[in-house]
């Protein structure tokens, strides 16, 4: 299958996490010009010297996307190094864990404006230069909270959400102009932070990190957790022409962990 | 030509990762083999395997901490397979990471009851039928690369780790009249199953731990076992007493970023 991704130009959310990087690896690895963003510059440029050593063309931009202001340069650096983006990869952090009732109305408003009308107002900013190419991706990775909220995530559970509704929302605005738009969300992929996070657990309940990884290996059933390569890949399938009639949608890629439909 | 035709090895934590691999390779080098473990649902995957291939194996629920249970094992070895020649001690526990303020009693003593004690335990049961089988025999116990230098909260594993090679050391000093030869095997990063499902694939776990290796890459089990069949064959006839390591040059150098992933 010809992806039809070469040369096309990637804007890549949250570049140097595990999801971020792979997503940004898989769509090089396919031909695509990568535009790397995220808030820790050091971690960004040592993966853009890793990606840059395989032959793809890279651009990193630090970008915190708390600063609404600094969206319109960064978008005129990447069109005038890499081109216009084609695809866009929204991926942002998540906030603290909180319970869904008691907290404080400035939190809710501050990671609102972080997680969810940064989103908005870079996608908005992308989107006429795809309307008039009359081609474009819009992808938002999220969690799978969205469809299974996971207990003591009640503020990203609920924010993430919102992107979703507007997603979908957008999807039909711009299908008609060659633009799709697709939640896409994973399962537990094998991150240094899910590693972190296991062995936090392991550290709070006192018993061997192995112990923490058999109990969440249990409640999937493809039996391990997922390798980063199969997330990205995804986006990079999305991303690809050969996906231009899959829009609107949420694709979990989670090795079947969320049990509903 | 079979390194290891006649044997009859006696494997703890032969269900395991790397037990089950050396099980496998020493059936496949002509061992009659005594699968140990304290699973018998997992010993006897590992046995069944074996038959499958055309070898001999008999499955062993043993928890090697239990002196009466290595006995047992011995005895249940030879009356199948008429006499032991070799032991290999893989069977290990993991326990919860921690500083020495944290870690509970329990789990410090299961890690040595386990790792260090079983591994005198079995060896204490089978030495006798080693000798009295004469022609020499052998002994390959499993240490680790962390035998060699430590890790940050895992004081009980590196430990046990480090005082299986000197044990060792002292087995081969008292059986080298017997011509019995012993010897530790240290691995360092190997993809088991138990990493695999944890990195979703090979290839993530390449990526994860093995970059920044001296090979650019984790090991195999097969690699191990590679290691084990050479030290338990005539071809180490003039080994003993030493360490092995398997680790793809990991102690060769200082510093190793990936240790957050140790498993």
């Amino acid at each position: 299958m010809d992806l039809g991704l070469k040369g096309k130009v990637a804007l890549i959310f949250g570049a140097s996490g595990g999801l971020g990087s792979a997503m940004a690896t898989s769509l090089a690895k396919e031909g695509a010009k990568v535009a790397l963003a995220g808030r820790n510059a050091a971690a960004l440029t040592t993966f853009a010297s890793s990606l840059r050593a395989t032959g793809a063309e890279v651009l990193e931009l630090p970008w915190d996307l708390a600063d609404f202001s600094i969206i319109e340069p960064n978008f005129a650096k990447i069109e005038s190094t890499l081109g216009a983006v084609d695809i866009l990869i929204n991926n942002t952090g998540g906030p603290p864990p909180s319970t869904a009732a008691n907290v404080a109305a400035e939190v809710w408003e501050a990671q609102f404006h972080a997680m969810v009308v940064s989103v908005i107002k870079i996608t908005d900013r992308a989107l006429p230069q795809m309307r008039v190419r009359k081609w474009g991706r819009i992808i938002t990775s999220t969690s799978s909270g969205v469809v299974a909220p996971i207990p003591n995530l009640g503020v990203s559970n609920a924010l993430r959400s919102t992107l979703v509704g507007w997603s979908k929302t957008l999807a039909r605005e711009v299908a008609a102009d060659g633009i799709t738009a697709n939640i896409i969300l994973p399962g537990r992929i094998a991150t240094p932070r899910i590693a972190q996070l296991d062995e936090a657990r392991a550290g709070r309940e006192k018993i061997a990190v192995d112990d923490v990884v058999k109990q969440s290996l249990a409640q999937i059933p493809a039996g391990r957790y997922g390798d980063p390569a199969e997330y990205g890949d995804v986006a990079a399938f999305l991303a690809s022409a050969r996906a231009s009639y899959v829009t609107g949608t949420v694709v979990r890629v989670d090795g079947g962990y969320i049990a509903s439909i | 030509m079979a390194l290891l035709e006649g044997r009859v090895a006696v494997i703890s934590g032969g269900g395991g990762d790397i037990g089950g691999g050396i099980a496998r390779r020493f059936a496949a080098e002509g061992a009659a083999i005594a699968v140990c473990d304290v699973s018998l649902e997992k010993a006897e995957i590992v046995a069944s395997e074996i038959r499958a291939a055309g070898g001999r194996a008999l499955a062993i629920a043993v928890d090697v901490s239990k002196p009466e249970q290595c006995e047992a094992a011995a005895a249940r070895t030879v009356a199948e397979f008429g006499k032991i020649t070799t032991l290999v001690n893989a069977s290990a526990t993991v326990s919860p990471d921690g500083n020495v303020e944290k870690i509970a009693l329990s789990d410090w003593q299961r890690a040595l009851d386990v790792n260090f004690t079983g591994t005198f335990l079995m060896c204490k049961y089978v030495m006798g039928h080693i000798r009295a089988a004469g022609g020499g025999g052998a002994v390959v116990n499993i240490a680790s690369s962390h035998g060699h230098f430590g890790l940050p909260g895992r004081s009980a594993y590196c430990s046990t780790k480090a005082a299986i090679m000197h044990f060792t050391r002292v087995l081969a000093i008292d059986y080298g009249p017997h011509n019995i030869r012993a010897n530790t095997i240290s691995p360092g990063p190997i993809d088991t199953e138990r990493s695999l499902r944890r990195y979703g694939s090979r290839e993530n776990s390449n990526r994860v731990r093995g970059v920044g290796q001296v090979l650019g890459r984790t090991g195999t089990v097969e690699e191990v076992a590679a290691a084990a069949a050479f030290l338990a064959s005539d071809e180490a006839a003039f080994i003993t007493g030493t360490d092995l390591l398997v680790d793809g040059g990991q102690t060769s150098f200082k510093g190793s970023s990936l240790e957050r992933y140790s498993s």
